[in-house]
């Protein structure tokens, strides 16, 4: 099957100046290329120049103060392999980057692609960056800088520009100990699907924070296949200071997923993703509480080394 | 574009266009061993290694290797020097059909650069993007671990060795250098086998070329060949990536064919206008079925005359399904092609179409196949492609007179064959104008047959060639596009290649036929079943090709498992505007046996009986006969058959303590997640008696050596390596002794092709018995020799000796028939047909753990114990169950196509159709339960389906140990499960 039928140019700047100067041009139409699993596997009318942003220095992992930060051409298996991303809030982003699709697809898809193509990457990691409050810098072709939130890159931007890093506020940092009866937090993942392999049916993911004496403050975010990830706010500010068992968390998120549209498809019904969501909701915001509470007494066992 | 490179340690350079995928510019500079298998990054056939990191290539630009480091497989070992995680993988019976193992081979690499020490989770990780359709990764995950090992130079983990050296060049073996002796054969020494055992008996059937019923043989047979765990014959080309599959030859003026679609379920087409596509630049041939003749015939590669249904034409005015066929292009390139296609104007006049097949059957219903030219449908008002009806006893009287009636109904899906080659046929005329037919299929020889009088050229002008095959699991017993690729090339007079891709694949060939199922069981309070009742209602989609045989199977082969005297059958195969089902391993078996065995467990259930001890007081023994087997022979009135070797109680036994059954059944725990067992019992076939033939012919060469030719289809099954252990064995010779070829319908005799499980013992029978006629032969020329008399001589080790002692080595014999006294060539040529159909048994056990709260079913285990007569080579044995029991996983719990209201396929991609991959993957444990057949070569009977057949009802059984809800729908995927839970709760609280 020939794809990409219009295109013409491939090129591979080695700066980002470059980059943005070829994506600024109107004609020939020209859009950023990642690892091309998405892109080269489509017919992609229309696009008639690819940059490949390979050659840019955009991939890696770093912490910088309390912000760790990802760059997007960093492909899916080394965000899974990174000790950063294994180490910090409980390895979520290493483990959804690690059953994101397969070794050999990881090992070409980026950060980047991930991000820009939305549902077609049937992405875990949208979930969990959702619920990290991450923000992807995106730049214009004139080089302007925003950030975007993962709901607005969800909303699907007319046109995002150049994703080139994400930002996810709250690291650890070197010296992890917590201060006695300062706030410590968990993080935790889950996803279903048919097969292990196979694209998450859903997936959720909660981060809760808890101070000895205070109490505990959860983040939760649920998506899946076609279901682009959602925070739960109300569910949120409802759980905040209540014990987190499993039914408090399910009594609690069920009424913000019903206000949620989850797809009717050949996949499952939105009742279906309802339920199993509260459900993931639940075991995930009970794994996060509990990991925020190990977390006082070993601070080490924060990584899912 | 240019884009410079390096490639395996050398500078390159590939010329391509910006959109050409790094796949298929490695294959155009003849980097063959870069397979084609999808084009969505899904299945790692095309896999390479990118500075290091592996990379499907068919979503990748070749433009985007520029300045790279890329490795294939071509840069580690040759055949004859393989590299330690080749050579792992051709050890342990790893390799099948061998197009996943190029990319796997990198895979690992890969890995063990990194972790020199894996696990076996980051090995099954690491594969996880290489599937493999014929293994069940179990091989492969040990090689690698293997291989591990070999690199870090540590010596050899326990395990499956191979036996010997196995097979021809490289092999391990046999490389010496050969010299024709001229020393007396007559002083040779002393034998080295001191105790010489007496040979086992000739089974001289026929006189030569005739049909014949080989003897059975003797168990204290003392064998060398057969039995051991050969490398297989072919593994250490195919794991080294060398060019073996059709796709791998290249051709000049090679011709490029797409075929234009429908895009509706059910159209006439009005008028199609083709001549804007005929005047693009680089296209040949623009076909529509007003340039073909019509002629109805069936896809399907059956013996003459097929007995299904002949409702098909090359090229039709109507279109019955979307992805039926419309027009056909023929042009320079591929992009040329699929241009074309978008030029041609189809004015497409919609009918009404019907999906359900009961609505189908209903009066009113559109008709699919109004058509006068086609033939042997059951009737064609009432859309019934075939009505099957048997009963035997008063069925009806029984159930009357029961203790206990149960009823149940049962669905089973439509999924599809995906072997990991597509279907893709490469035509040419040959330099006498012969028309060479080079495909990928089972039955070349009905690929001949069949296409003749579809492309109006008599058999003796087409020649066709089966080289290596991708596998193919029924899906190539089909004749499905070697009439298209040929019409373009009588069109064109230049050769053609056409190639489906994998999205067309789902769409437009075949699959397994979804039933839906009703069955009645009466039984007595004490157990006794007295009555069963099986009603089937199929759906063959548009054509009905393999409609009649395979709903046949679905009761022949099922029901008379239990000795229930008064048995009945029904299946109505109905039409719908569907793509068509057709040959799927198992061939409409694991259908029948998901409803029965399911059901089977609900009898246990409402007679507060164990399902294993209900099972065992109603099976088949020993002496029993197929009660079924007069009534439903395929498609016609079948012989009768007894059953004469039976391991079916040994198989329940063993298998119940390897799962541990007493220990786990009905003890599901509590929580959110159950656990259960579950088993089935299950038989099968072994060929279709009276009817399958398959003939082999062997020749002696100089140095001792024996060209076997063989009609049989080897199509990753390892049938050429069983074929030729069946040779080395009765020539006695080692295996590298024998050099196989299958099959060319020019050079090797007729077979019907593999399916029906029937290679190794039909064709298997063939090639004993010529090898026994070939050894009379050598004998009569030993026996001159010697001074001895022929009948007591006997032949080991390439050794032909008297009872004194003295011998000839197999190759002087060969030298003095060839050259020195009375000159002929030691050759024979064999045929085998069976009028029995020795039955394989297998009890099948799963262990599983169900999320009730997410529907969520995690098969922890499977053990399969399967009575396959005598394993002629068990690392290919326990590669067939393996594999078999990984397609159905897949079947119980992630493969099902799925259609939206229009009849359009959702499932086109292998992200959406989910087969198992190696992390997918539960414990499996196989064991051969063996006995010994008094028909089969060697005591063999067939293996190759039943693996399929158990393994969906164990794992509904286990579900519903473990719930208590019976659900009798597959494939069990979490939506389904967790709304029967949810159904069962419901109704519990009401
Ligand atoms: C069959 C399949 C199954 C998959 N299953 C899963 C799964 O289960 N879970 C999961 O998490 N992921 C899954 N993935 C997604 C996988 O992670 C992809 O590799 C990834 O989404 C695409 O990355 P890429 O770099 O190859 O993107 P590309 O194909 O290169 O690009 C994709 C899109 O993103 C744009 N783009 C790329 N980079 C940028 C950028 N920096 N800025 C702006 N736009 C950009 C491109 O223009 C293009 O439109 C699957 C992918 C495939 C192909
Ligand atoms: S993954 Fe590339 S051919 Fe399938
Ligand atoms: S051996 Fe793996 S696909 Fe055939």
């Amino acid at each position: 099957m020939a794809v990409l039928t219009d295109l013409t140019e491939l090129h591979r700047p080695t700066d980002l100046a470059a980059a943005l100067q070829l994506l600024g041009r109107s004609r020939p139409r020209t859009v950023p290329l990642g690892g091309g699993t998405l892109m080269a596997a489509g017919r992609g009318p229309g696009v008639e120049a690819l940059v490949d942003l390979s050659a840019l220095g955009l991939e890696g992992v770093r912490v910088e103060g309390e912000e760790v930060v990802l760059g997007t051409a960093t492909t899916l298996q080394a965000l899974a392999d990174d000790p950063i991303a294994r180490a910090q809030w409980w390895g979520v982003l290493a483990t959804a980057a690690r059953s994101s699709a397969t070794r050999l697809l990881r090992s070409a898809g980026t950060l980047g692609g991930t991000l820009a193509a939305g549902p077609a990457a049937r992405a875990d990691l949208a979930v969990v960056l959702s619920v990290l409050e991450a923000r992807v810098r995106a730049l214009g072709p004139d080089g302007t800088a925003r950030w975007l939130t993962m709901a607005e890159l969800a909303g699907g931007l007319p046109a995002p520009g150049l994703l080139v890093e994400v930002r996810i506020p709250g690291a650890d940092r070197a010296d992890p100990a917590p201060p006695p009866g300062g706030t410590t937090s968990g993080a935790a993942f889950l996803r279903i699907a048919r097969t292990r392999t196979d694209q998450a049916l859903v997936h959720a993911a909660a981060v809760v924070e808890s101070t000895p004496g205070q109490g505990t403050r959860v983040r939760l975010a649920v998506g899946g296949a076609d279901w682009p990830p959602a925070r739960l706010a109300t569910a949120e500010a409802a759980l905040e200071g209540v014990e987190l068992t499993e039914d408090a968390v399910r009594q609690a998120t069920t009424p913000a997923l019903a206000a949620l549209r989850p797809p009717a498809d050949h996949r499952a019904s939105p009742p279906y993703r309802r339920a199993v969501a509260a459900v993931l909701l639940g075991r995930a915001a009970r794994q996060a509480a509990d990991r925020a509470v190990a977390a006082r007494f070993h601070p080490h066992l924060g990584s899912d080394g | 574009m240019r884009v410079e490179c390096e490639v395996n340690g050398s500078a390159l350079v590939l010329e391509t266009a910006p959109n050409t995928s790094l796949l298929r510019a490695l294959r155009d500079t003849g980097l063959l061993s870069v397979k084609h298998g999808c084009e969505t990054g899904e299945c790692g056939a095309c896999a390479v290694l990118v500075d290091g990191a592996p990379r499907p290539t068919c979503v990748m630009l070749a433009g985007q290797a520029q300045g790279r480091r890329i490795t294939t497989v071509d840069s580690l070992g040759r055949v004859t020097a393989l590299d330690p995680v080749q050579q792992a993988l051709v050890d342990n019976g790893s390799v099948q059909c061998g197009f996943c193992t190029p990319g796997m081979v990198l895979a690992a690499h890969a890995l063990l650069a990194r972790r020199p020490d894996p696990t076996d989770a980051e090995i099954r990780d690491a594969l996880s993007g290489n599937l493999c359709r014929c293994t069940g990764y179990l091989k492969p995950v040990e090689a690698v671990r293997r291989a591990a090992a070999a690199l870090r130079g540590e010596a050899p983990l326990p395990g499956t060795e191979p036996s010997s050296g196995g097979g021809a060049l490289g092999r391990g073996g046999d490389d010496r250098g050969w010299a024709p002796q001229l020393d007396d054969p007559r002083q040779m020494g002393a034998p080295d086998d001191p105790d010489p055992e007496p040979r086992g008996p000739e089974g001289e059937g026929a006189g030569a070329g005739g049909v014949a019923v080989a003897a059975p043989v003797r168990p204290s047979e003392r064998l060398r060949v057969v039995g051991r765990r050969e490398r297989k014959v072919d593994a250490a080309k195919l794991a080294a990536g060398r060019p073996c599959f059709v796709d791998d030859i290249e051709i000049r003026g090679l011709l490029h064919a797409k075929l234009l679609t429908s895009p509706h379920a059910h159209a006439r087409l009005r008028h199609i206008d083709t001549a804007r596509a005929r005047a693009l630049p680089g296209v040949l041939a623009v076909l529509t079925h007003a340039d073909l003749p019509r002629v109805a015939y069936t896809t399907a590669g059956q013996s003459w005359p097929e007995p299904g249904p002949h409702d098909q034409f090359s090229l039709d005015a109507v279109v019955r399904f979307v992805g039926d066929r419309v027009a056909a292009v023929a042009a320079e390139t591929e992009e040329i092609a699929e241009r074309a296609l978008e030029l041609i104007e189809v004015d497409y006049e919609i009918l009404p179409a019907v999906l359900d097949p009961a609505e189908a059957m209903r009066p009113g219903a559109p008709c699919l196949h109004p058509e006068p030219e086609a033939y042997h449908i059951a009737d064609r008002e009432r859309n019934l492609a075939a009505r099957i009806e048997a009963e035997v006893g008063d069925v009806e009287a029984a159930l009357a007179a029961a203790d206990l009636v149960v009823e149940g109904e049962y669905l089973v899906p439509q999924v599809q064959q995906t072997p990991l080659e597509n279907h893709i046929v490469i035509t040419y005329w040959d330099e006498d104008e012969r028309l060479v037919v080079r495909t990928s299929t089972q039955v070349p020889y009905h690929v001949r047959r069949i296409i003749a009088p579809v492309i109006g050229l008599p058999p003796k002008r087409i020649r066709v060639i089966k080289p290596r095959i991708g596998g193919g699991f029924g899906v190539k017993q089909e004749v499905l596009i070697e009439d298209i690729c040929a019409h373009l090339t009588l069109a064109t007079n230049r050769p053609v290649r056409l190639e489906y891709t994998r999205a067309e694949e789902f769409r437009s060939s075949r699959s397994r036929h979804p039933q839906r199922i009703r069955l009645r069981t009466g039984v007595n309070r004490d157990g006794t079943i007295v009555a069963n009742d099986m009603y089937v209602l199929g759906n063959t989609g548009a054509y009905g090709t393999h409609a009649l045989t395979v709903q046949s199977n679905t009761g022949s082969k099922t029901l008379p498992l239990y000795r229930a005297p008064n048995v009945r059958f029904v299946a109505d195969v109905v039409y719908t505007n569907l793509p068509p089902a057709g040959a799927f391993r198992g061939y409409g078996v694991p259908q029948g046996f998901f409803a029965l065995e399911s059901h089977i467990d609900e009898v246990a259930r409402r007679l507060r009986m164990d399902p294993l001890a209900l099972r065992l007081q109603n099976c088949l023994r020993e002496g029993d006969p197929n009660i079924l087997a007069v009534a439903l022979g395929e498609g016609k009135e079948g012989l009768p058959q007894v059953v004469r070797s039976c391991g079916l109680p040994a198989c329940v036994e063993r298998g119940a303590a390897a799962i541990g059954w007493a220990r786990k059944r009905g003890r599901p725990g509590d929580g959110p997640r159950r656990r259960g067992v579950g088993m089935a019992i299950v038989m099968h076939g072994t060929a279709i008696p009276g009817l399958d033939m398959g003939a082999a012919s062997i020749k002696l060469n100089d140095d001792g050596s024996f060209n076997v030719l063989v009609g049989a289809t080897d199509l990753g099954t390892g049938s050429d390596t069983v074929l030729a252990q069946i040779g080395a064995e009765v020539l006695g010779v080692p295996l590298e002794d024998i050099i196989i070829h299958s099959s060319d319908t020019d050079f090797t005799p007729f077979d019907t092709g593999a399916y029906a499980s029937s290679t190794t013992y039909i064709s298997g029978g063939a090639v004993k018995l010529a090898a026994e006629r070939v050894r009379t032969q050598m004998f009569a020329v030993a026996a001159g020799l010697l001074g001895a008399d022929p009948a007591q001589l006997r032949c080991a080790d390439r050794v032909i000796r008297a009872p004194d002692g003295r011998g000839v080595t197999v190759s002087e014999v060969a030298l003095h028939s060839l050259h020195v006294e009375d000159q002929h060539q030691i050759m024979a040529t064999a045929s085998r047909m069976s009028q029995d159909s020795p039955p394989p048994f297998a009890a099948q056990f799963a262990e599983v753990e169900v999320d009730t709260e997410t529907g969520v079913v995690s098969v922890l285990r499977v053990v399969s114990a399967v009575d396959c007569g005598r394993a002629i080579n068990p690392a290919s044995a326990e590669g067939q169950v393996e594999g078999g029991v990984t397609q159905a996983l897949g079947y119980a719990l992630s493969e099902e196509m799925l259609y939206d209201r229009a009849g359009r396929l959702l499932t086109t991609d292998l992200a959406e159709y989910r087969i198992f991959a190696a992390p997918d993957m539960p414990a499996l444990e196989t064991l051969l339960i063996e006995t010994d057949d008094p028909f089969g070569p060697f005591g063999a009977k067939a293996i190759a389906e039943i693996p399929l057949d158990g393994v969906a009802p164990a794992i509904a059984n286990a579900v519903a140990d473990a719930t208590g809800v019976r659900i009798g729908q597959i494939p069990l995927t979490p939506p389904r499960v967790w709304a029967a839970l949810q159904g069962a709760a419901g109704a519990r609280e009401a």
